[in-house]
């Protein structure tokens, strides 16, 4: 039961998380070859 | 039963002072932003774009204060508290899918092409990219269209809690705000305008991020939120509900269709918004350096609080207050954010909020009617009468900026028409989706042609007009259903019409999409 009650906030943290890596990871992307 | 929850917060006299004193401060600190912009200013040009300048942090937090509204920073929240988890997608968990890779493909680019095409607007840069005085025309009338009925809804927020939390009618208090924003907007133009945004956009980062993790500290933890609100509702902690209705705006929290549409809603809204892309004509050209400060500091505001505004904040004043709030008429739910910050942080940190949730509201709006009054000035009446003077376009501004600043007061001070209320639901999606593809993509596909984008600007909008009568009014839609025809159409749309017929000229495309070296 207990664990029902915090699915939720694992999908929570997957977006959290995912966002903060979609920002990192694309902007690193982009500016590689940059001077 | 009712012992559980906290008591509603009754308004005291050190309340309303306090947020009084509050709203001062901030509208007084904006002015003085906006006059030391005046200096800065001499020719009409330099007046919409400044002298294209605007650093990294001026740029990043300007850009999150006029993409997040009064909304974000409260209707969010609201939703959140009465529909449980599964309204997180729609009230803002998107958001940064929306606005980083706004900045990805729109921010060089917007500025590179205004520098080589001269454009000083939006729908300028779209007629001299397409050629076409026509396309201009029509693009400035659709953006001035769809920017007014998304306005008039802005100052609802503020003016709601500003009654809530000072029991003063919220007429004056709106009067002076919008009266204070024609002010700095006149003196400051573009750049004073920046300015006061940016400071904005700071303020609202820092205090929305405070009240999220003020909030989840003192909550107990998810455990303990999980807990509580199972044992009012069940319902509350599913991540989808299908047992609310699937036409209408419920949609987006009951069916799988209206679910994955709203990643789609943001990506396009924050690429399109002109207001949004407003940001990028008057900034400098950007280093490496400077291009990741730009993505921390709009990551930072428009990530950690809206985030946090559009679920835990909102799951939270459902488990200290119950189901109590929607026995407070008029405002319901969206009192949920003022009375959270009030339970956790007190009169200072309630203060604090609602002066967070005017600069939201305010530099939004700022940021629409910027556009709006450029609509009529530069990309009507210049475009067609180009001897028109100076003196007499700014003069014109003057006007247009406070009477498309005084409408949305007007209209939140009485009740909007019921068609008005209708259309301004699909507003900001149509803007995103007609934008999208007209602006941000024509920046990437050499094959677009001006047909192709007058095809999209006519279907959008009235698609997004037939959309909100049979969504709102009918109800025989869902809003998210609405989305994939609206975004579907102006796809195929903006394709298929450039496919074929002519683009521009072979000199221009040269020029915008030759790469040196």
């Amino acid at each position: 039961v207990q664990t029902d009650l915090m699915f939720p906030w694992y999908v929570w943290w997957i977006m959290v998380v995912g966002l903060f890596l979609m920002t990192f990871i694309g902007t690193y992307i982009i500016t590689r070859r940059w001077d | 039963m009712n012992q559980q929850y906290l008591p509603i917060p009754e308004i005291t006299t050190t309340m309303a002072v306090s947020s009084s004193i509050g709203i001062a401060v901030l509208l007084g600190i904006s002015i003085l932003l906006g006059m030391l912009g005046k200096k800065q200013w001499k020719s009409f040009d330099e007046y919409l774009v400044g002298k294209r300048d605007m650093g990294p942090v001026v740029t990043g937090c300007a850009l999150s204060a006029s993409y997040l509204s009064g909304w974000a920073f409260c209707g969010s929240t609201g939703i959140v508290y009465s529909v449980g988890f599964s309204g997180m997608w729609f009230a803002g968990m998107w958001s940064l899918i929306g606005v980083i890779p706004c900045i990805w493909v729109a921010s060089a680019k917007t500025r590179e092409f205004a520098v080589k095409l001269g454009a000083a607007t939006v729908p300028e840069l779209m007629g001299r990219r397409y050629e076409s005085k026509a396309l201009q025309t029509l693009v400035s009338v659709s953006m001035l269209f769809f920017l007014f009925i998304y306005s008039v809804g802005q100052l609802k927020a503020a003016g709601g809690v500003w009654y809530a939390v000072t029991g003063f009618p919220p007429a004056l208090c709106l009067f002076l705000g919008v009266f204070i924003a024609w002010i700095y907007m006149v003196l400051g133009g573009y750049v004073g305008t920046n300015w006061s945004m940016a400071f904005q956009g700071g303020f609202l980062g820092i205090i929305g991020a405070a009240v999220g993790i003020i909030a989840l500290v003192k909550s107990g933890g998810f455990a303990q939120i999980s807990t509580e609100i199972f044992a009012q509702d069940p319902r509350l902690l599913q991540l989808v509900r299908p047992d609310l209705p699937s036409v209408g705006p419920t949609e987006f929290f009951s069916s799988w269709a209206g679910l994955l549409s709203i990643p789609l809603i943001f990506f396009t809204m924050a690429i399109g918004f002109p207001h949004n892309l407003g940001r990028f004509l008057g900034m400098k050209k950007m280093s490496k350096k400077e291009f990741w400060v730009l993505v921390l500091i709009v990551w930072a505001i428009t990530g950690i609080p809206v985030m946090l505004a559009a679920s835990t904040n909102g799951l939270i004043a459902r488990m200290l207050f119950g189901p109590e709030l929607f026995k407070i008429e008029p405002w319901k739910a969206d009192l949920a954010a003022p009375l959270l910050t009030y339970a956790i942080g007190g009169i200072p940190l309630q203060t604090l909020y609602v002066m967070g949730l005017f600069a939201a509201t305010l530099s939004t709006l700022a940021g629409m009617v910027m556009i709006m009054s450029a609509n009529v000035t530069r990309d009507i009446i210049t475009l067609w009468r180009p001897q028109v003077k100076d003196k007499t376009l700014i003069r014109l501004s003057y006007f247009l900026i406070a009477l498309f600043l005084f409408l949305p007061f007007y209209w939140t001070w009485k009740r909007p028409p019921e068609l008005l209320s209708v259309f301004m639901g699909l507003a900001a999606m149509g803007l995103g989706a007609i934008f999208f593809f007209v602006t941000a993509m024509s920046y990437y596909w050499k094959g677009a042609s001006k047909w192709g984008a007058m095809a999209t600007v006519v279907y959008g909008t009235i698609a997004s007009l037939v959309g909100g009568y049979l969504v709102f009014s009918k109800k025989v839609i869902g809003m998210g259903t609405m989305e994939w025809i609206l975004l579907g159409g102006c796809l195929v749309l903006y394709v298929g019409v450039s496919l074929v017929t002519k683009k521009p000229s072979k000199e221009l495309l040269d020029e915008l999409f030759w790469k040196k070296g």
